[in-house]
């Protein structure tokens, strides 16, 4: 078969089953909400979600826009501090040797347990949501993007050095380079993170946003609402994520179509 | 047969009582002892010996990658220190630069010292003729068959228009139709580009094919076990293969290579040493 008739074909095959699986899923739950003589507050029909999201639709894009800024600021942080981290670990050994046992520490300390103290630190505003949106998402860039410097053809090396290549035409020449997938498939990692990073912010303490939206609407035993919030997070995440996606595959084509 | 015999004058490198040590685990190891022979200007020679002889130790320290633990070698009258300026690496692996295609590649070394200009780029432009890759300009290194990629190997390792090219095992990892092609297709490159060869190798097939000069390593310890000139004429054709002189520099590389075997598994007294 010819290429434009496998092409929706394909789609329509990696599309379906997923689509199908949630309608099903709001379907039953449809059913429950309705018949199941549960109240709206512990099940909200979906049909009434979805009339809550169009009702209520200017006040969650305002929450949506402040957590999809403070998401991607955190995450742009991320890579770009990640991405200078992992250069300094592989260029400079004291630098890995002092800094590296750290990141881990960092890495483990449960975030939630941070965001006081950046509260704190940074008062109510969007600082402290876009630090700890950075906090939790760099550590995967830096991780890939080591490995990605690191693992350099060793005979490629003894061929540099048999020209006298510098230490910075190692770098930029050979190193960066062949780290930029490892750096994409850590940022893509880095950018789901930093959503989740950006909600627990928005819990400890906001005044827009999703997080505090949830919160607030929950309380108020407004499920329908929360639920119309999930809706609008999920979207943000799979957006988002998709950019980073798309950014890397351009990455990969301005490579001649190189892929990990 | 020592190598001191020839005109100096006429020899690009000299290895003169060359001995490389290294310290492991289990002690010292002497990877090369004492290796002394010339390699003359234009020639084209072929370093052959099994496994553990000292053959890629002595490429490192031509290449100035490695330091001798005594002994010389001399490049264009200079002893060496350091990477010296006009050499060409080629490796088993071609180690590409992934995300460049093959002219990119070809400029890295160019690149890296700093040349650059019309001259350069016309340089560039007729070794890729040389290397018979002209309708490749724009390929990637995975587009490319394992052959081919060695192609852009040795086009890179002759862009800076050094006078010596090493070339360490460079068809090994190939099949032998594309091995035998790239024998060929080197000689080629060698009669049109001029330049010094020294080949490492543990086809001796390929060595007495390609060489001027073959020189035979034993090891443990690596040492040489002697330099042979191989007289058979030039240009020579894949047809050489099949003459009985040819046979003859085969065997005697051979019986050079496996007649310490031979005698060990003879149980003759001499067998250790």
């Amino acid at each position: 078969m010819s290429a434009a008739n496998r092409g929706p074909r394909r789609l329509a095959a990696t599309v379906l089953p997923p689509t199908l699986t949630f309608l099903g899923i709001c379907l039953v739950l449809e059913a429950l909400a309705r018949f199941g003589g549960l109240p709206a507050y512990i099940v909200p029909a979906p049909s009434a979600v979805i009339e809550t999201l169009i009702d209520r639709l200017p006040r969650i894009l305002v929450n949506s826009w402040y957590t999809t800024y403070v998401t991607v600021v955190g995450f742009a942080i991320a890579v770009v501090v990640g991405v200078l981290l992992a250069v300094g670990i592989v260029s400079w050994r004291p630098f890995d040797r002092a800094v590296s046992p750290l990141l881990v520490v960092a890495q483990v300390i449960p975030k939630v347990a941070i965001a006081p103290i950046l509260i704190v630190y940074l008062g109510y505003g969007l600082e402290p949501r876009i630090v700890l949106a950075f906090l939790i998402a760099f550590f995967p860039v830096v991780v890939n993007t080591v490995l990605g410097l690191r693992s350099v053809d060793p005979k490629l090396l003894d061929l540099l050095q048999s020209l006298r290549a510098t230490r910075s035409q190692v770098l930029f020449k050979v190193r960066l380079p062949n780290s930029l997938p490892y750096a994409v498939s850590g940022a893509k990692i880095a950018i789901t993170l930093a959503l989740i990073g950006t909600v627990v912010g928005e819990f400890t303490a906001g005044d827009f946003g999703l997080g505090v939206l949830i919160q607030v609407t929950s309380a108020q035993l407004d499920t329908a609402t929360t639920f119309a919030a999930l809706i609008a997070l999920s979207l943000i995440g799979l957006i988002t994520y998709w950019g980073v996606g798309a950014l890397g595959g351009l990455i990969a084509r301005m490579q001649g179509g190189r892929v990990l | 047969m020592s190598g001191h015999d020839g005109d100096i004058t006429d020899a690009i490198v000299s290895f003169d009582r060359v001995t490389k040590r290294f310290s492991t685990r289990n002690g010292e190891v002497l990877a090369l002892e004492e290796a002394s022979f010339d390699v003359a200007r234009g020639s084209f020679i072929s370093l052959v010996g099994p496994s553990g002889c000292g053959k890629t130790t002595l490429l490192n320290m031509a290449a100035g990658l490695l330091e001798p633990t005594s002994g010389s070698i001399v490049m264009d009258g200079v002893p060496i220190d350091g990477p010296p300026r006009g050499l060409g690496l080629v490796l088993q692996q071609p180690a590409l630069l992934e995300w460049r295609n093959v002219v990119s590649n070809i400029r890295l070394s160019t690149e890296i010292i700093g040349l650059r200009g019309p001259e350069v780029d016309r340089h560039i432009d007729e070794l890729i003729e040389i290397v018979g890759l002209q309708d490749f300009r724009r390929a990637m290194p995975r587009e490319l068959s394992g052959g081919m990629q060695q192609r852009v190997a040795i086009g890179r390792a002759l862009a800076h228009s050094p006078s010596l090219l090493l070339m360490d095992e460079p068809f090994a990892a190939l099949d032998a139709f594309t091995r035998e092609e790239m024998s060929m297709e080197l000689l080629r490159i060698w009669s049109a580009t001029g330049k010094t060869i020294v080949f490492i190798t543990h086809d001796i097939g390929e060595a007495v094919f390609l060489s001027d000069r073959i020189v035979v390593l034993a090891p443990r310890p690596g040492r040489v076990r002697e330099v042979i000139d191989v007289a058979l004429p030039r240009p020579r054709e894949a047809e050489v293969r099949f003459t009985k002189e040819f046979a003859e520099y085969h065997h005697r590389v051979r019986s050079l290579i496996y007649g310490d075997r031979d005698r060990k598994e003879g149980r003759t007294p001499h067998g250790e040493d």
